[in-house]
């Protein structure tokens, strides 16, 4: 079970960076390099490349515009409290700091806290925060699939909201209509109702819908009930649309 | 320009016949031959194309602005998320996106900055992170709620003068109602059997976790102040630490004691208690061991945004060095002189405020009668060279000012008089080297610089623009003086961090 719980995970985590990825792509971010970091498409890049035979005939010109990046600001990522506290607004969890409520949440926090960003800036952000931040993720995402009064408050307006306690989601993402519903719920609680990522919207739609449809030829039916939407809302959360800004 | 619909109308009459003088259609009249047919469709056909011309222009220009409406309707509502994140650190409603977009998009940028700071995780998250790494040596970002980070944000929430976190005798704490008792000073600490003492308590039980929903004292056993139990637990209380019914503004003065004040009365002079330089947990980074000189170190590098290295000056006098600084290292004379003195000079003579003040059993420590103790940290190693300075009480003196140091230089810290208030020659104790450094240029400025990061993602030394840098120093002239149309946001006041945070928001978003 566990192994199979493993491989899951990392074929979610592929689609999650595919769509963080995506993400990155939509982001012009194709490139973590200095003048990369900045979300608004400048003008022409000044030609810095150095040649390591005439390292001083290949110096920047003093034509180089110095006010080429005034008034912008760079991209980065949300470090680790900033990535714990938007998690819990975003799925209506408040994690305690002690007891035994999402003791799953506090405890992956605690103990991989280390792991999460602890700089906004892009240039650290490294493979380990990615994993670390999917992780936190999907504990999140497998509270809501299992806690009932958290599932029914998230999936309020949906045929999600209501189940019987005994019922996990996945037994109710059978047909397209239903894996539709539960996708667009999740974009619109986590992406919001605004128009500014339309485009961005759909391409984690398209990805969030192919995800569902892999796991389910990967997943046995133990795990269909409760992992499978967890694990799609997780790559969702812990996606980079979420945790750039 | 003739509408095609009137030539028509025209050209074949409201009865269907044909108007025999219109100019543009005589041609038909009698249909007199082919060639004036033809010039009469042409005619038509000319005038038809220049109304489809019209029409083409009038919806392109809809379109444009339609386009042009949804793209900057897309562009602000993005940058409206992402700077409401930035500020605040959490995501934000609809509501609040739509807001802040509405005024982004009319280049009120700084208003809807105003927006996201109503957010507690403006508090909890951002001002924490921001000035968490101030007050520790490692610089660490991860750190707990401390009194240093809860001062921070209480002066910030407050709309208090952000100056004052370098002089004034201020602290923030839970409230009374959150704690299992008042600390309330009432007097009487020497006597803690009084059982009349608002601050006795159970010294059995000081250490255990509070009820649910209360944080433990500050102070415990009289004048414990040892540990950061109250902030681990006023944090543990959720992200609205920060309200105005749980976190409380209170005299410094009264939650740190000294040693000696159980022994002959003494309480900590007023000369030397200064905002956040002698909380406890600046005071765990800086006083504890050492000589006493870090607290200058973290000082300028914190709060003006300068590194010692950087302010090496080999022209001030060295009159206030230390004994314990080799005036010939390795044999090297003119090593003391071009090297050692470049920092001491200035550093010894400064940090001179600081010779009261210890970090000694997990507590700040204040106590004037340890200067004549031979082996205190002040004087180890005094047989290095026993000519050199020896302090006998807490007075300093500021070499980094004009004429030793060129005014308007670039190292030159812009260091102002007050009204009068203090000098920026010399002084006595903490708080007056405190005030002279929150009334410096430089002080301003680095706080616009640490915002400009926090807000823009740049490093501001390296990555701002010649004008970016320009336009900085302005927004810390208004910083110092207030911003008068912050007015209804109640952050018009001089020196309010609150006017910065908009000011440089309006810098780096709003221009997409």
């Amino acid at each position: 079970m566990q192994i199979r719980i493993i491989q899951s995970k990392s074929i979610i985590l592929l689609v999650s960076l595919f769509v963080s990825g995506c993400a990155f792509e939509s982001l012009e971010l194709t490139s973590v390099a200095n003048a990369d970091r900045f979300n608004v498409p400048g003008e022409e890049e000044p030609d810095e490349t150095t040649d390591p035979v005439n390292p001083i005939e290949s110096q920047p010109s003093p034509t180089v515009n110095l006010e080429r990046d005034f008034g912008k600001h760079a991209l980065g990522t949300k470090v680790f409290n900033q990535i714990y506290f938007g998690m819990q607004t975003l799925t209506g969890i408040s994690v305690p700091t002690e007891g035994s409520s999402f003791v799953n949440i506090r405890n992956q926090y605690n103990n991989f806290r280390a792991s999460l960003p602890s700089s906004n800036d892009l240039d650290a952000f490294s493979a380990t925060n990615v994993l670390a931040i999917f992780n936190l993720a999907f504990e999140f995402c497998v509270a809501l699939a299992t806690d009932v009064p958290i599932r029914n408050s998230f999936f309020s307006g949906t045929i999600f909201a209501g189940l019987p306690a005994n019922q996990g989601l996945g037994n109710f993402l059978s047909t397209p209509d239903q894996r539709n519903q539960f996708v667009d719920h999740l974009l619109l609680k986590f992406l919001g109702h605004e128009v500014s990522s339309l485009e961005h919207r759909d391409l984690m739609r398209t990805e969030l819908l192919a995800l569902l449809a892999d796991l389910e030829v990967e997943l046995n039916s133990n795990l269909r009930r409760n992992i499978w939407p967890a694990s799609v809302c997780s790559a969702a959360l812990g996606g980079a649309s979420l945790n750039l800004f | 320009m003739k509408n095609f619909a009137q030539i028509s109308q025209k050209c074949l009459g409201s009865s269907g016949g044909i108007e025999k003088n219109h100019k543009d259609f005589k041609c038909l009249v009698g249909i007199k031959s082919w060639r004036t047919n033809c010039i009469c469709i042409m005619s038509m056909m000319s005038a038809m194309m220049k109304n489809l011309v019209l029409v083409a222009l009038i919806l392109m220009s809809i379109g444009v602005e339609s386009l042009q409406a949804q793209l900057g309707l897309e562009a602000s509502l993005d940058q409206a998320r992402r700077l409401y994140e930035r500020i605040s650190g959490l995501p934000p409603t609809d509501a609040e996106v739509v807001e802040m977009a509405e005024l982004i998009a009319n280049r009120r940028t700084d208003e809807a900055a105003f927006i996201a700071m109503q957010n507690s995780g403006f508090f909890a998250i951002t001002l924490k992170n921001m000035f968490s790494p101030l007050s520790n040596e490692e610089k660490i970002v991860d750190f707990p709620l401390t009194d240093f980070t809860a001062t921070v944000a209480g002066l910030v929430r407050d709309n208090e003068p952000f100056h004052q976190i370098l002089h004034a005798d201020v602290i923030y704490t839970a409230s009374d109602a959150l704690q299992t008792y008042s600390q309330t000073f009432d007097g009487n600490l020497q006597n803690s059997n009084n059982p009349a003492s608002r601050l006795r308590r159970d010294n059995n039980n000081f250490n255990n976790a509070p009820p649910a929903g209360s944080v433990r004292p500050i102070i415990r056993a009289d004048f414990r102040y040892i540990d950061n139990a109250h902030y681990n637990d006023l944090e543990s209380l959720g992200l609205d630490w920060s309200r105005p019914d749980r976190l409380v503004r209170r005299a410094q003065s009264e939650s740190i004691y000294s040693s000696n004040y159980i022994v002959n009365n003494e309480r900590v002079s007023l000369e030397d208690i200064a905002g956040l330089l002698t909380t406890r947990q600046f005071s765990s980074a800086a006083y504890s061991a050492g000589t006493n000189r870090r607290p200058y170190a973290m000082l300028v590098e914190n709060f003006l945004c300068r590194s010692l290295e950087s302010m090496h000056n080999i022209h001030l006098p060295d009159t206030f060095v230390r004994q314990d600084i080799d005036r010939s290292p390795a044999g090297d004379d003119m090593a003391f002189q071009t090297q050692c003195a470049g920092c001491h000079a200035q550093m010894d003579a400064a940090s001179g405020a600081f010779v009261y003040l210890n970090f000694v059993n997990d507590r700040t420590f204040w106590q004037s009668d340890n200067l004549p103790v031979t082996n205190d940290k002040l004087f180890r190693l005094d047989a290095v060279y026993p000519a050199g300075h020896r302090p006998t009480n807490n007075s300093w003196r500021n070499y980094f000012r004009p004429p030793y140091v060129s005014e308007g230089a670039e190292a030159s810290l812009g260091f102002r008089t007050i009204n009068g208030v203090q000098s920026i020659e010399d002084g006595v104790g903490v708080k007056s080297l405190g005030l002279m450094m929150a009334s410096s240029e430089a002080f301003s400025e680095c706080m616009v610089e640490r915002v400009f990061e926090q807000i823009c993602f740049r490093n501001f030394k390296a990555e701002a623009t010649p004008n970016e840098k320009i336009m900085a120093k302005q927004m810390a002239r208004k910083f110092e003086a207030g911003v008068s149309t912050y007015d209804s946001f109640e952050a018009s006041g001089a020196y309010n961090l609150k006017a910065v945070f908009a000011m440089v928001s309006n810098l780096c978003f709003g221009n997409e």
